[in-house]
C-alpha cells in the first residue's frame, strides 16, 4: 500500500555512502520522515517530505537524490509539454460529445411496414444518424409514428449508448377484417368431434341442446346458434364449452428386423478459423466418399469466463463413415421400444386432455410386436361448425 | 491486533512494542518507541529504544521508517536479541 501511495503522489530517491546510513535514519526518525530503504545506499521518500529532509540532512550527510519520481512527478513535468495537456483535454471533450451524436438507429418489430420506410418518416420527425441526443423529443416522435402509420399500434423510441432503438408493434388488420366479414354473413353451431358422454356444459352464446350425462354421437349439435329472442328466431355464432368423457384406442406396432447402422471411424475432413467475417482455410480433406456416410460439424467459439462472446471461432468438419446391416430385436427389446413408442403416441393424443383411465395390452406377430392402450379421457368434443342463413 | 497499514492520522503506541507476523518465506516486524539506529546492514540491524537496545539479525533484511518513532523490518529474521542500556 506504501509503494502505491509513493507512486500515485510522487517518490525521489535518495543515494548516500553506507558510512552516513545509520546517522541518516536516526535523523530520519528524530524528523519523523517515512523512508523506505531498498538497500544500503538507497532509500526512497515521499516528495511531500523532501523539503523537510533537505533540511535536516544539510550539513549533517552527503548525499544524492533523482527527480520527482511516480504519477505526481510525471504531471509536474507536464508544464513544459502543452501539446500533450491539449491532446488530453481535447480528446476527452470528443469522448463526452460523440457520445451524445446518434451514430445508429435499428428498428425491430416491424413485418409489414420496411425498415426504410419507418427511417425515412423518422428522419422527417427529426431522428437520424448524426443528431444531437438532446435535441430529441422523444414522445413527439412516438406520437408522430402512430399518426402516420395506421398499421403501428404502439411504438417506443429508446436509447442505449449512442443507438436509438425503435420498437414497434404492428396491427394485425387482416384479422380483424376478418373476423369482421364472418360475424356478418356467417353464424355457426358448436357439435360435437367425436363419439362421447357430456360431463358438462358451458354456454356463453347461443342455447344448449344436450345435458350432463346424454350420449352423443359426432357431428351431433351441443350449442346452437339459433336462439328465440322475444317470440322471434335470431341467429348468433355459438359459443360455449362442453367437455366429454371420450374413449379411444392407440396402437403401435413394431418390426422385428431393423436397419443397425454402425459407424466405422471419423476423419477430421476439414477446419476453419473465422474471424469477424473473415474465413480462414487451414486444412481441408479432399476424398471419395461412399454411398453411407455423416457429416458433422462442430463450432468452437471463444468467449471470456463470464460469458462474453468474441468473434474468433474455429469450425471443424468430421466424416464418419458408417456401414448399415440388418438386425434383429430381440422379445425385451422390442416389448420396451413398443412401449416407448406408444407412450408417445398417447402423451401427443392427450396433450388437451385429462386421462381418467387406461388399459394396455400386447401381443407378438409373426414379424413384429403389437402395442395397444385402451383410454378413457375428457376433452373439450365442441366444435364451431358454420351455417349460412337465406 | 497487527497493524500492517500504518495511515497518516493512524496513532501507533510511543513506547515500546513490537509485533510481527510471517508472510511466505519472510517475517514482517513492527517495532515502535525507536529513537534511533546504531547499525544497518542487510544481516543486522540494531534499533535503539528508550529502555536499550534490539538487535536483529537475518538474511535480505530491508527496513522501512513510519512518522510516530516506528520501524518495520522485513526480510529472513532468525534472532531477535534484547540488550538492556543504551551503550
Amino acid at each position: 500500500m506504501e509503494k502505491i501511495s509513493l507512486f500515485l503522489f510522487g517518490y525521489r530517491n535518495i543515494y548516500l555512502d553506507s558510512e552516513y546510513v545509520s546517522k541518516a535514519m536516526s535523523l530520519l526518525l528524530k524528523n519523523s520522515i517515512s523512508a523506505y530503504w531498498e538497500n544500503n545506499a538507497l532509500f526512497l521518500i515521499r516528495e511531500r517530505d523532501f523539503e523537510k529532509l533537505k533540511g535536516c540532512f544539510s550539513g549533517n550527510i552527503q548525499y544524492t537524490y533523482s527527480e520527482c519520481k511516480g504519477i505526481y512527478g510525471y504531471l509536474k513535468g507536464i508544464d513544459n509539454k502543452p501539446g500533450l495537456c491539449a491532446g488530453i483535454i481535447l480528446s476527452l471533450i470528443l469522448m463526452i460529445f460523440s457520445s451524445m451524436i446518434v451514430w445508429d438507429i435499428r428498428i425491430e418489430g416491424n413485418e409489414k411496414i420496411t425498415d426504410s420506410t419507418i427511417s425515412s418518416e423518422l428522419s422527417e420527425q427529426g431522428l437520424k444518424v448524426g443528431t444531437f441526443w438532446p435535441f430529441i423529443n422523444r414522445s413527439r416522435i412516438e406520437t408522430g409514428l402512430l399518426d402516420d402509420f395506421e398499421g403501428i399500434s404502439w411504438v417506443n423510441v429508446n436509447r442505449r449508448g449512442s443507438v436509438a432503438y425503435i420498437s414497434v408493434k404492428e396491427k394485425d388488420i387482416k384479422n380483424e377484417d376478418d373476423e369482421g366479414k364472418a360475424n356478418q354473413y356467417k353464424y355457426s353451431n358448436i357439435v360435437a368431434k367425436s363419439d362421447c358422454v357430456i360431463e358438462e356444459i358451458s354456454v356463453k352464446r347461443g342455447r344448449a341442446m344436450v345435458a350432463p350425462g346424454d350420449t352423443v354421437k359426432e357431428g351431433d349439435i351441443l350449442i346452437s346458434g339459433i336462439v328465440e329472442l322475444n317470440g322471434e328466431f335470431a341467429f348468433c355464432n355459438a359459443e360455449g364449452v362442453v367437455i366429454g368423457r371420450c374413449s379411444d384406442k392407440v396402437e403401435v406396432y413394431v418390426d422385428r428386423t431393423y436397419l443397425k447402422t454402425t459407424e466405422k471411424n471419423s476423419i477430421l475432413s476439414e477446419l476453419n478459423l473465422k474471424i469477424f467475417n473473415l474465413n480462414i482455410n487451414i486444412f481441408k480433406k479432399y476424398r471419395n466418399l461412399g454411398s453411407g456416410y455423416d457429416i458433422i460439424k462442430n463450432r468452437w467459439v471463444a468467449s471470456a469466463p463470464n460469458g462474453v462472446r468474441f468473434p474468433i471461432c474455429i469450425d471443424k468438419s468430421y466424416v464418419i463413415e458408417s456401414k448399415t446391416e440388418e438386425a434383429v430385436y430381440t422379445d425385451s427389446e422390442i416389448v420396451a421400444l413398443a412401449a416407448k413408442r406408444l407412450r408417445a403416441k398417447t402423451a401427443a393424443k392427450l396433450s388437451d386432455s385429462d386421462l381418467l383411465s387406461v388399459k394396455s395390452d400386447g401381443r407378438f406377430e409373426d414379424n413384429g410386436y403389437v402395442m395397444f392402450s385402451d383410454l378413457v379421457f375428457l376433452c373439450d368434443v365442441g366444435v364451431a361448425l358454420e351455417f349460412n342463413v337465406e | 491486533m497487527l497493524k500492517t497499514d500504518i495511515n497518516k492520522n493512524q496513532t501507533l503506541s510511543s513506547s515500546f512494542r513490537l509485533e510481527a507476523e510471517r508472510q511466505g518465506n519472510y517475517i514482517k516486524m513492527f517495532v515502535s518507541g525507536i529513537i534511533g539506529i546504531s547499525d544497518y546492514t542487510c544481516e543486522e540491524i540494531t534499533l535503539v529504544s528508550h529502555s536499550g537496545r534490539v538487535n536483529v539479525k537475518g538474511k535480505n533484511m530491508r527496513i522501512s521508517i513510519f512518522e510516530s518513532n516506528t520501524v518495520e523490518l522485513c526480510g529472513k529474521i532468525t534472532g531477535v536479541e534484547f540488550v538492556y542500556g543504551k551503550n
